[in-house]
């Protein structure tokens, strides 16, 4: 998968946690999942468990902690993608 | 150290289901957390336990957060190390509502420890935390709103702490700006205020919590008398105990010499 394909992927899996629908359908890579989309913080488990199946990847806490922005989160699921 | 933490977590937002699968549980507790459990599986629902849990951790970062920016919020590396059903259960009155169930803990990140104190109320928990045991110059406090609008949620949540503040100071025109960090900050017009705060939304509920403790050095920093008076102002006035967990001990004048 290219990087705009997994970006738009994730914009289905981030679509039940923001109200932003606006800053959603432009989401970019620079992207912050809490300052921008205004996602709450205890979401953000939802959504690596949602790319997890998505993907079908794990994603342990080293590399959640990375997922504050639209990019790192691609980082890590072509990352693991890669792996598999 | 100087600094605020808070979080709260409406259970009107919880998935239970999924909280209980091991691929989410996990993201949040350590394995001597989730054997903590066992200790507690008679008071508290195991989905409660991992928001509780969560909610200090949260509030833990929040507060180190203010100090070391760099620092990012892995939940498992934040680790419960102790947790209490208080001493204090049943003598707390929170805003009319009952409280079923205050805990005090602390927390543990890299090399800091900081003290917690929760509660699990009907709709929520809610957690704060400090560097101080005492939790004297903690005030917090949490409110229902109608709106599960974030944007609205925002605004509220600062009112409400400006509408304490007013109550507290008779001072109104405080705002709050981010600084470079994206941390909240108090200003009084142009001037940043050394009052450390912490703001939380989740579902319709939304809470604040600041800290009055002036060390020494803002105290020089921020003009020592000017602020010494703000500070005994605040604390000359008499707290109503709006929240379970705030211990107001002393005089203001008990309180300005342990500051001096």
């Amino acid at each position: 998968m290219t990087r705009q394909e997994i970006l738009n992927e994730l914009k289905k899996v981030i679509s039940p946690y923001t109200t932003n629908k606006e800053l959603l359908a432009g989401m970019t890579e620079n992207t912050d999942l809490i300052r921008d989309l205004k996602i709450n913080s205890a979401n953000l488990v939802d959504i690596i468990i949602d790319a997890e199946s998505n993907y079908n990847i794990e994603i342990d806490y080293d590399d959640a902690d990375k997922m504050m922005n639209v990019g790192s989160c691609i980082d890590i699921i072509s990352q693991k993608l890669a792996q598999k | 150290m100087l600094s605020a933490g808070n979080d709260i977590v409406a259970f009107s937002e919880i998935d239970v289901a999924r909280t209980n699968t091991p691929q989410c549980y996990t993201k949040i507790l350590s394995e001597p957390e989730i054997a903590l459990y066992e200790r507690f599986s008679a008071n508290i629902l195991f989905e409660h336990y991992v928001w509780l849990l969560w909610s200090i951790k949260e509030s833990a970062y929040k507060f180190l957060k203010r100090i070391h920016s760099e620092i990012v919020f892995t939940p498992v590396k934040f680790e419960i190390k102790h947790l209490r059903i208080s001493a204090e259960y049943g003598s707390v009155n929170f805003t009319g509502k009952e409280v079923t169930l205050p805990l005090t803990g602390n927390v543990q990140f890299d090399i800091y420890t900081l003290y917690s104190k929760s509660f699990i109320e009907r709709e929520l928990i809610s957690s704060v935390v400090d560097s101080d045991e005492r939790f004297d110059d903690v005030y917090s406090n949490n409110k229902k709103i109608n709106s599960v609008n974030t944007d609205i949620q925002s605004a509220e949540v600062r009112i409400f702490l400006f509408e304490e503040l007013k109550r507290l100071t008779g001072k109104s025109g405080i705002t709050i700006k981010k600084n470079a960090k994206n941390i909240p900050v108090l200003f009084n017009g142009q001037e940043e205020l050394p009052i450390p705060i912490s703001l939380s939304h989740h579902g319709r509920y939304i809470a604040y919590c600041f800290n009055l403790k002036i060390s020494k050095n803002i105290l020089e920093k921020y003009c020592a008398i000017k602020w010494l008076q703000l500070y005994l102002q605040l604390n000359s006035c008499k707290y109503n105990g709006k929240t379970p967990n705030i211990d107001h001990k002393g005089s203001a004048q008990q309180k300005a010499a342990r500051y001096p």
